[in-house]
């Protein structure tokens, strides 16, 4: 080997803390940039590609009861690829602790699903007669695993046991009804012969439509299912509803995306973030080594040839740092990529090496730090022998020196000494702050962000503010149901709700999605709408109605003040009405959701003044246990009286279930968070110690000139303390736009619109201990050694 | 070939740091013979290092002329300063300047490696070398594990390592006692004899005085021939 490869091997083993800082400088910054890139890659394709593998439906018909003979048909039909009919009906079914849940449970004939294809996780397939398959989503929600038995309640009350025999994934959860899985109920999957036992239509009623050539084109496919509903009607079928969905729209897509763009916003700035660090530890490696560059230049090193050496160092450090990301970043993304996919239900389509990402951390891996390093070693290249051998000549300026009176003033003398270390070298500060400010203003922000998606779940609570929500089977007086319940004393007080479903009637006039109405009474305390354009209506108005975000986003020509038409199912009458406003709520993948006043509803619904829909209020502070003790109680009564509950359902599940997907995102922040703060925390103690690492030798000198071991330590710790505080200072502040970008990003996604940024002291907070407690550790050990040195041992170090 | 290995006319040096200037070189005229054993004396302060930093490129010329061998020092650019001074010159610190992590011989081979001498002869060369200062039983031995003295052999074997025709050595003897100093006389003087041209600093005369002609230096000029 020739000298100067020995030197570069040297240089990489004498001072190993240093070469560790350096490898980790650069691997924290590979690793998340893996792992960020992994994530924006293959979530989305994961989404949309393992979508479109399972031939997902484009046309969802809600019809009256038909037969295979209809599906024959159908499958001729022009441009139809596929066509499968199930049977969809809502049960109610025992979790584990013998509370009722709401059920949704479909049966097929066919054990090979054509459309829609589910992906069995566990257990075995096909069905038998007696078994279930249960989708794995909210399996947990029924205390439910594979092989345990579950009773279902069929809609006359007896009870079915099935066992269930697979856990199952369906990425279409929620396509059939402009719905998201989260807000879905349990989906429970039979055969056809378990029909008559659950006391369920042996007839089909829902419809699956795959049109041929892809149905990526929501024009053709709108088109094709109004051709396909007056074929239907024509055929003496009732169209109850449609649903329309290309192809490639994965439900939960959304939150793909949303997830897709803070990952592209964080691994921008890693990249940063990682490149700071890596120019701040080579420069200090750099300086150490001005004496050495020196000296073979005096025996004959060219410029080029010093050059070459130390980006042969750094390559090294390199390519250390790359064997260990590559795997690592991998193994992390899969971690994240599980968590997600179970979470925003999608399958990993992709497998084995994502080679874009290895060649992106190849690429960033080998060149990123040699730029960050281009500056030192150029500058220790160039720099001049005699300057070089010089070594200290002419630090301390009278600038400095006036800086310390300054400081003298206001603090004691050795505090205003190790401010004057702090402020000594400039640039090298400015960067360090730079560094630990950008890592502190992403980990704030994250916190932020979190809160914000917090904040917008409590508006979400703000829209069902009633502890129970009752669903009768019947339209029933409001009066009926109070004096019913009157008895029981933990109910405060009772509202009665218009709840409907209608067709939206499409500017064109053909039919379009399904939507949902609910019609609060005038002046009702349990209802505080997130009004996004326009305005809520008034008590006594008429006609007027209020629309969720899903329209705004579908049908972005609908505006405030226009008139839009609809048929309330079971009424026959297609009605108008003027759109007052539109609100938000969980978001625009969320359904078609309307609120109109309760007499407007009670004009149209043809019922009366009877109602299906019962917000009850229950005393304050009862405990989880009385309030499940309650719904069995209210069901109970109604039971006796002949009143038969399809749905009594708390509140707070329904809030829970409609933030899931909220709080999925909120979690995927935090794992950013904690990335951020591992590649934060490792470019703070690397900064701080390599800072107390450089002045080895001044602490040398102020030991020989009679300071204590203390005071040495005092200072550098005070130093230490005053770079983490000004950091975290800076990083408060810088967190407000990143908080802001991130936010927004993560509005457009979900909301379609701007989401409010949110702020909690936790992220602030905690930035500033982990700064301070570690820019204290960092400095210490150091510190310590440099103390713990002879003096002479201290003087001979370069 | 020039009969003077060395030719200064009219030399300054002028430091400047901010607004503060130091006129370290204030007309130097010198010259100095093909296998001269020239030593430099004065007080500390009296520019006897930027003379010899001048003279072996080492720093920029503030203004006058300095030939070296019959090429102008003063016009060369860094890097051919680089090559020429990597094969023509040997330079010798007060303070070694050996590289920390390689063993003698790889110090000593260093300077072959940069000048792209190095080939299948050179450890022998290198460990010829060390012999000649007498640390031929160290090697393979790290600089940190030998004393001062022996390190700054190690220092003239390496200056000598691509045979200069100028050896220069500032203050060499300035960290070493009177017995070890001794011994790196006696190989100046056998360095010296073998045609090697040398200009040795010192603020001390009684060392300086073992060369053949003294020159000193005062406030930047030389004061004394
Ligand atoms: N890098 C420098 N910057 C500014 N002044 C310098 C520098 N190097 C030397 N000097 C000044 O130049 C003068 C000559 O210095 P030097 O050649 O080192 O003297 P000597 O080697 O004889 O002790 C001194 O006044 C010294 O302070
Ligand atoms: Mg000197």
């Amino acid at each position: 080997m020739r000298p100067r490869t020995k030197k570069i091997f040297y240089d990489f083993r004498s001072n190993p803390s240093r070469s560790v800082l350096v490898i980790l400088s650069i691997f924290v910054g590979l690793f998340a940039v893996g792992m960020i890139m992994t994530l924006w890659i293959c979530i989305p394709s994961d989404l949309r590609m393992g979508y479109e593998l399972s031939n997902p439906a484009n046309i969802y018909f809600r019809l009256s009861p038909f037969d295979n003979s209809l599906i024959r048909s159908v499958q001729k039909w022009e441009n139809v690829q596929d066509a499968m009919g199930s049977s969809v009906a809502t049960l109610r079914a025992y979790d584990g602790s013998g509370k009722l849940k709401k059920v949704v449970v479909q049966a097929v004939s066919d054990d090979s699903w054509p459309v829609n294809h589910i992906d069995i996780l566990e257990g075995s397939w096909p069905l038998k007669d007696g078994e279930a398959a249960v989708e794995n989503y909210k399996l947990t929600d029924l205390d439910g695993k594979v092989g345990k038995p579950l009773t279902l309640k069929t809609s006359s009350g007896k009870e079915v046991n099935v066992t269930v025999a697979a856990s199952i994934r369906d990425q279409s959860l929620g396509a059939g009804d402009y719905s998201i899985v989260f807000i879905e109920p349990i989906q429970v999957y039979v055969h056809e012969d378990m029909l008559r036992k659950l006391e369920m239509d042996t007839h089909w009623n829902t419809l699956r439509i795959v049109l041929k050539d892809g149905g990526k084109d929501e024009q053709r496919i709108r088109d094709q299912a109004n051709i396909y509903a007056d074929r239907l009607k024509k055929a003496g079928y009732q169209v109850q509803s449609i649903a329309l969905r290309r192809s490639d729209a994965h439900p939960t897509a959304d939150y793909a995306d949303a997830i897709a763009g803070i990952l592209l916003v964080i691994g921008v700035l890693v990249v940063f973030l990682s490149g700071s660090l890596t120019y701040n530890t080579l420069t200090a490696i750099l300086s150490n080594q001005m004496r050495q560059i020196g000296a073979m230049k005096t025996v004959g090193a060219t410029y080029a040839q010093i050059v070459f050496m130390y980006m042969q160092l750094i390559l090294l450090y390199s390519l250390i740092a790359l064997v260990l990301a590559v795997p690592a970043s991998m193994g992390a993304a899969e971690l994240c990529r599980d968590f997600l996919g179970k979470n925003i239900n999608f399958a990993n389509i992709r497998t084995g090496v994502v080679w874009e990402t290895v060649i992106v951390q190849l690429v960033l891996g080998l060149v990123v730090p040699q730029v960050a390093g281009a500056i030192p070693v150029t500058k220790g290249a160039h720099v001049s022998i005699q300057k070089a051998m010089g070594g200290m000549r002419g630090t301390g300026s009278g600038d400095n020196d006036r800086f310390t009176r300054g400081m003298s003033r206001l603090f004691s003398r050795p505090t205003a000494l190790s401010m004057r270390n702090t402020f000594r070298n400039k640039s090298r500060l400015i960067l360090t702050l730079f560094t630990l400010s950008l890592g502190g203003a992403i980990f704030i922000a994250s916190f932020n962000v979190n809160k914000a998606i917090d904040e917008h779940v409590a508006v979400i609570a703000r829209y069902v503010q009633a502890d129970l929500d009752l669903v009768t089977d019947q339209p029933y007086r409001l009066d009926h149901i109070q004096s019913i319940l009157k008895d029981i004393p933990e109910i405060n007080y009772i509202e009665g709700w218009g709840a409907g479903s209608a067709t939206y009637i499409d500017p064109d006039g053909n039919d379009g999605p399904s939507m949902s109405i609910l019609a609060p009474p005038d002046g009702s305390a349990l209802i505080a709408p997130n009004v996004k354009e326009g305005r809520w209506f008034e008590p006594g108005e008429q006609n007027v109605i209020t629309l969720s975000e899903r329209f705004n986003y579908t049908y972005p020509d609908l505006k405030v003040g226009d008139k839009i038409k609809m048929e309330v199912k079971g009424t026959g009458n297609k009605t108008e009405w003027t759109v007052v406003g539109f609100f938000t709520m969980a978001g625009k993948s969320g359904g078609f959701l309307a609120y109109m006043p309760l007499s407007s509803w009670l004009h149209i619904s043809g019922a009366g003044n009877r109602l299906t829909k019962f917000q009850i209020v229950t005393q304050n502070r009862l405990n989880d246990e009385r309030r499940a003790a309650l719904t069995k109680d209210v069901e109970t009564v109604l039971d006796a009286k002949g009143i038969k509950t399809t749905a009594i359902q708390r509140n707070d599940s329904f809030v829970s279930d409609a933030a899931r997907g909220l709080n999925i995102m909120s979690i995927f922040m935090m794992i950013m968070a904690v990335l951020v703060a591992l590649v934060g925390c490792i470019g703070l103690t690397g900064t701080m110690s390599l800072n107390v690492m450089e002045r080895t030798a001044e602490i040398g000198i102020l030991r020989a000139i009679g300071a204590s071991n203390r005071n040495v330590m005092k200072n550098v710790l005070t130093e230490g303390v005053l770079i983490g505080f000004m950091s975290w200072g800076i990083g408060s502040v810088l967190s407000v736009p990143v908080g802001f970008v991130l936010t927004n990003s993560l509005g457009r996604a979900i909301f379609g619109s701007r989401l409010v940024p949110g702020y909690t002291p936790t992220g602030y907070g905690l930035w500033l201990v982990l700064s301070l407690v570690l820019s204290v550790l960092a400095c210490r050990a150091p510190a310590k050694t440099a103390v713990d040195l002879t003096i002479r041992e201290v003087l001979s170090v370069e | 070939m020039a009969e003077n290995i060395v030719e200064i006319h009219g030399l300054k040096k002028v430091y400047r740091e901010g607004s503060v200037s130091t006129e370290a070189l204030r007309g130097i005229d010198l010259s100095v013979a093909r296998g001269e054993y020239l030593g430099v004396v004065g007080k500390s302060g009296a520019g006897k290092t930027t003379l010899l930093n001048m003279i072996a490129g080492l720093d920029s010329v503030t203004e006058g002329e300095i030939t070296v061998d019959g090429r102008r020092v003063d016009k060369m650019n860094e890097v051919k300063k680089a090559v020429w001074r990597g094969r023509s010159v040997g330079f010798i610190f007060q303070s070694f300047q050996l590289l920390p992590g390689l063993s003698l011989l790889d110090n000593v081979m260093l300077p072959m490696d940069f000048c792209g001498k190095l080939s299948r002869n050179s450890s022998e060369k290198a460990a010829e070398l060390l012999r000649m200062v007498g640390l031929i039983d160290h090697i393979h031995k790290i600089p940190s594990e030998i004393s001062g003295g022996q390190q700054q052999r190690v220092a003239i074997a390496r200056a000598l390592a691509n045979d200069p025709i100028l050896l220069l050595a500032d203050e060499p003897t300035g960290r070493l006692d009177t017995a070890t100093s001794e011994v790196v006389f006696e190989i100046f003087e056998k360095v010296v004899a073998g045609g090697t041209t040398m200009i040795i600093v010192s603020h001390d005369h009684s060392l300086a005085e073992r060369t053949r002609r003294i020159i000193t230096l005062a406030d930047g000029r030389i004061a004394d021939e």
